[in-house]
């Protein structure tokens, strides 16, 4: 019964015979009808995992959808436009986890860097190549005329003082460990690009 | 139809972030590519800089892992400003040559912008300096190349906020807090204010 709940969930035809079986076992001895408790007890118990499983389900659902969501998103994304069009989707689920609720250790590495890939890389993008001709970005009139790589030298600034601003402000020491493991974990950079592409071939 | 076979995988000797997209088809050269190496020097020069900054939270640094540190001496070593930056370029433009998407450490370009520029627009004899045109145009040339491809993942509406609004400290509230971090310390306040100030590195 343990171990073959599953079978018998859902499925009424299962359940019936079971139940007409339980029924001639409490006709029976003494010895059938201490089996037929045992077997409520177990029916009991399983039913009260199965309450626990959907509650967990139901607390995960959200998450699980959107990752979902992202995954089908990029295989569409993939199938119809190429690289270009996927840069700008993944829908919002409707009972999305707020934002603000989200801290630096609620992310997985790898989804991270890429992320980050996305948001930098779009930053970079905008920078005009004129801008970068005569020293433009030093010159007097730099924020007119070189205004997106000031805007890259900010935000490099930034993302190094938000580097360090969050291993600092971790309180706990152990914590603070994990934290300044999870950025280098982030800036694992292949070693050796040539070599490693010959290999994968 | 192009359909996506397999997602991700990481290299079996564990060397960075190299994402498999595997294609059915071809589109452009990005996708005739089958991995992507998620390079982003950018944010590791960043990590580089900040973790200089903290050098002196040693009981941080004692916890941390034998493989991190040793990446950490690794991208010490890939900005290591000999031979203007030769070891870093080399591998972005091996990232270059082989149609992957870069995000480029702009301040290296800066740099030599910079050296590029204190050589006159002439030469002696009066004439155009052509030198100086060619090295201001392998520069620009490298910047365009890494323009070229954007990196092909989805945008995940939550981290995309998370990483717009960044929290950063000003520098008087980091070294407060680096202070508390490591009360028991010996070190002089000179010291301990010399090490947390960070350095603008562009």
């Amino acid at each position: 019964m343990d171990l073959h709940f599953d079978d018998f969930v859902g499925n009424e035809k299962v359940l019936e015979s079971f139940q007409q079986f339980v029924h001639q076992l409490e006709k029976g001895s003494d010895k059938d009808r201490d089996f037929v408790q045992l077997l409520n007890r177990s029916m009991a118990r399983q039913y009260r995992l199965l309450e626990d499983a959907d509650r967990t389900l139901a607390k995960y659902a959200p998450l699980l959808q959107q990752f979902i969501e992202t995954e089908m998103a990029l295989a569409q994304g993939a199938s119809m436009t190429g690289p270009l069009k996927l840069t700008r989707m993944a829908p919002v689920p409707a009972n999305a986890v707020a934002v603000s609720s989200m801290s630096l250790l609620d992310f997985h590495p790898l989804e991270l860097a890429k992320q980050l890939a996305l948001r930098e890389w779009s930053y970079f993008k905008r920078a005009e190549i004129d801008e970068y001709i005569h020293l433009r970005w030093t010159k007097s009139n730099k924020h007119k005329s070189a205004p997106n790589i000031l805007q890259l030298i900010r935000r490099f600034n930034e993302l190094s003082y938000w580097v360090a601003s969050e291993i600092v402000s971790t309180v706990n020491k152990k914590k603070r460990v994990v934290v300044l493991t999870r950025f280098l974990q982030i800036a694992k950079v292949p070693s050796d690009i040539t070599s490693s592409v010959t290999c994968a071939h | 139809m192009l359909a996506v076979l397999s997602r991700y995988e990481q290299l079996p000797s564990g060397d960075g972030h190299l994402l498999w997209l595997e294609y059915a088809g071809t589109h452009t050269e990005l996708h005739r590519a089958r991995y992507i190496y998620l390079y982003i020097p950018l944010y590791s020069a960043a990590v580089l800089t900040a973790a200089q900054a903290i050098q002196r939270l040693r009981k941080t640094w004692k916890g941390v892992g034998k493989e991190h540190i040793a990446l950490l001496k690794e991208l010490d070593q890939l900005f290591e400003a000999a031979e203007n930056y030769k070891q870093y370029r080399t591998r972005v433009r091996a990232a270059i040559d082989d149609n992957q998407p870069v995000l480029p450490f702009q301040g290296v370009y800066l740099k030599s912008l910079v050296f590029i520029e204190e050589n006159g627009d002439k030469t002696e004899r009066g004439l155009l300096n052509v030198e100086k045109l060619e090295m201001l145009y392998k520069v620009l040339y490298e910047i365009r190349m890494c323009q070229r491809y954007p990196f092909p993942f989805a945008e995940v509406p939550q981290i995309q906020d998370y990483l717009t609004n960044l929290e950063a400290m000003s520098d008087d509230d980091l070294y407060k807090n680096s202070k508390q971090c490591e009360e028991n310390t010996s070190e002089t306040p000179n010291q301990l204010r010399k090490s947390v100030k960070l350095k603008k590195k562009i």
